[in-house]
């Protein structure tokens, strides 16, 4: 019974996760970050990524206009990093504002719930 | 080792618009051996940590699916991009030639320019409809059969191995992609002028830059009985080309099956001028007619002469272009694989 309630979890949090790893994403690129090095840093603070998501992810944003790019070819492996350019810090300052009425709006649902 | 890695990236990018393909291809490439360094640390990397590596990061479909590469459909991800090109071209020759044709015949005849334009729209429309219909019909026979590298897009339930990845083609046998394209394009040049203006295939004459008239090579008034073997002439042809394309590089097979193509080319272009009844009879007659050269003068007896030789020179030149082509292709897929260690 609890291996069900492991598999169904897992597949709604798989779900869950795919929508905030932008936020998570635009969050770590005021500074450039390569595709490898963004994947660490968020693993580090508890935001799964894999890498096979994440670098689609990437160009997908800078298509649609909140990334910028440069290659470095100056170290040993040339390196493509990504920035948030002023379009993307405006949608990623909006994403936080909805972000947290989402967290306020089900915190106070799950309370609710919990007081009956 | 690194090997494993291009043939990666190679599956991967196939599968990616062309324009994008040499991006993305560096960037996963710079992805994988970070992925390799920080697995191995100090060690040297073997042959296994490179397998695991690409596991982990998806099988090459997948992954150049998040990409917003090809889904499956009715012409899969592996001849997607070629059957686009193939239709860019394609489509581009019809209206490249049926320009053409509506050019010389206001030229010739400007009075009736609403006329020509008329047939210019219905004939482009008409071909082309015609054109996409089977391009598309083949690619779709094409895909079914899997008349393409072995394929790599069996859903996410098949257990993906890096062994199943497709070798890249040895340089020194592939295909010009270039060489195809133009082989389309003036294999439908060909027909378009064929069909609609067989009377502009001839010898023009300027008289103080203006056009005056054209001796045509050809007879228009048997032309039209031969015009369904021109027609298998340049399918066959085009069908030649697309296999070409699909394939991509020069194997035993394809080598053989261009060996039959050009077999039933040579035999139709055999029927075609055998008894030398498409020659316009009447072309020594039309150029006195539309110059000043008359009967009788040196300039005269070479032309005639030239004239008589060409139609035997054509059937030599074809021959012998079906050949070579033939050889070229057997020694090319013959040749053993540059030595990859």
């Amino acid at each position: 019974m609890s291996e069900d309630v492991n598999k169904l979890v897992d597949k709604l949090m798989h779900e869950l996760r795919r929508g905030t790893i932008t936020i998570g994403v635009l969050s770590q690129l005021s500074e450039p970050q390569y595709g490898y090095s963004l994947v660490t840093m968020l693993n580090e603070k508890g935001v799964q990524v894999e890498p096979g998501t994440l670098y689609p992810l990437l160009r997908r944003l800078e298509k649609q206009g909140l990334l910028s790019s440069k290659w470095d070819t100056n170290e040993s492996r040339p390196r493509k990093y990504y920035y948030l350019n002023h379009l993307g810090r405006m949608v990623y300052d909006e994403l936080c504002v909805e972000w947290r009425k989402i967290v306020s709006s089900l915190d106070f649902i799950i309370e609710e719930d919990r007081g009956n | 080792m690194m090997k494993m890695i291009d043939r990666y990236l190679y599956a991967v990018s196939k599968r990616l618009p062309p324009s994008q393909r040499e991006d993305i291809s560096e960037e996963l490439r710079g992805l994988i051996e970070d992925m390799l360094d920080s697995k191995v640390g100090d060690r040297e990397a073997t042959e296994q940590d490179v397998e695991e590596v690409l596991v982990a990061l998806g099988s090459p479909s997948e992954l150049a699916a998040k990409y917003g590469g090809v889904k499956e459909s009715l012409i899969g991800p592996r001849l997607y991009y070629t059957y686009i090109s193939v239709i860019k071209v394609v489509l581009f020759s019809i209206l490249l030639a049926m320009g053409v044709v509506f050019a010389i015949e206001i030229i010739m005849d400007p009075v009736s320019i609403l006329e020509h334009f008329i047939d210019f729209i219905t004939n482009t429309i008409t071909v082309a409809v015609q054109a996409l219909l089977w391009v598309t019909v083949c690619f779709v026979i094409a895909d079914y059969n899997g008349w393409n590298p072995r394929s790599l897009t069996k859903g996410t339930h098949y257990k993906w191995s890096p062994k199943d990845l497709p070798i890249i083609p040895d340089p020194k046998k592939q295909i010009k992609r270039s060489e195809s394209i133009i082989g389309i394009i003036f294999s439908i040049l060909f027909l378009i002028f064929v069909t609609f203006s067989n009377h502009l295939i001839g010898m023009f004459f300027f008289e103080n830059d203006d056009l005056v008239g054209v001796a045509p090579f050809l007879d228009q008034d048997v032309i039209g009985q031969y015009l369904p073997i021109i027609y298998l002439i340049v399918a066959v042809g085009v069908l030649k080309e697309c296999l070409k394309l699909i394939i991509g590089k020069w194997t035993k097979n394809l080598a053989i099956f261009n060996l039959l193509i050009n077999g039933v080319i040579l035999a139709l272009i055999f029927i075609l001028l055998k008894d030398n009844l498409i020659w316009n009879p009447h072309f020594m007659q039309d150029l006195t007619q539309l110059s000043d050269v008359e009967p009788g003068t040196e300039i005269y007896s070479t032309i005639e002469k030239i004239w008589d030789n060409s139609r035997l020179g054509l059937v030599v030149v074809f021959l012998i272009g079906v050949l070579i082509d033939t050889v070229i292709s057997f020694y090319k897929a013959l040749r053993k694989d540059a030595s990859f260690r």
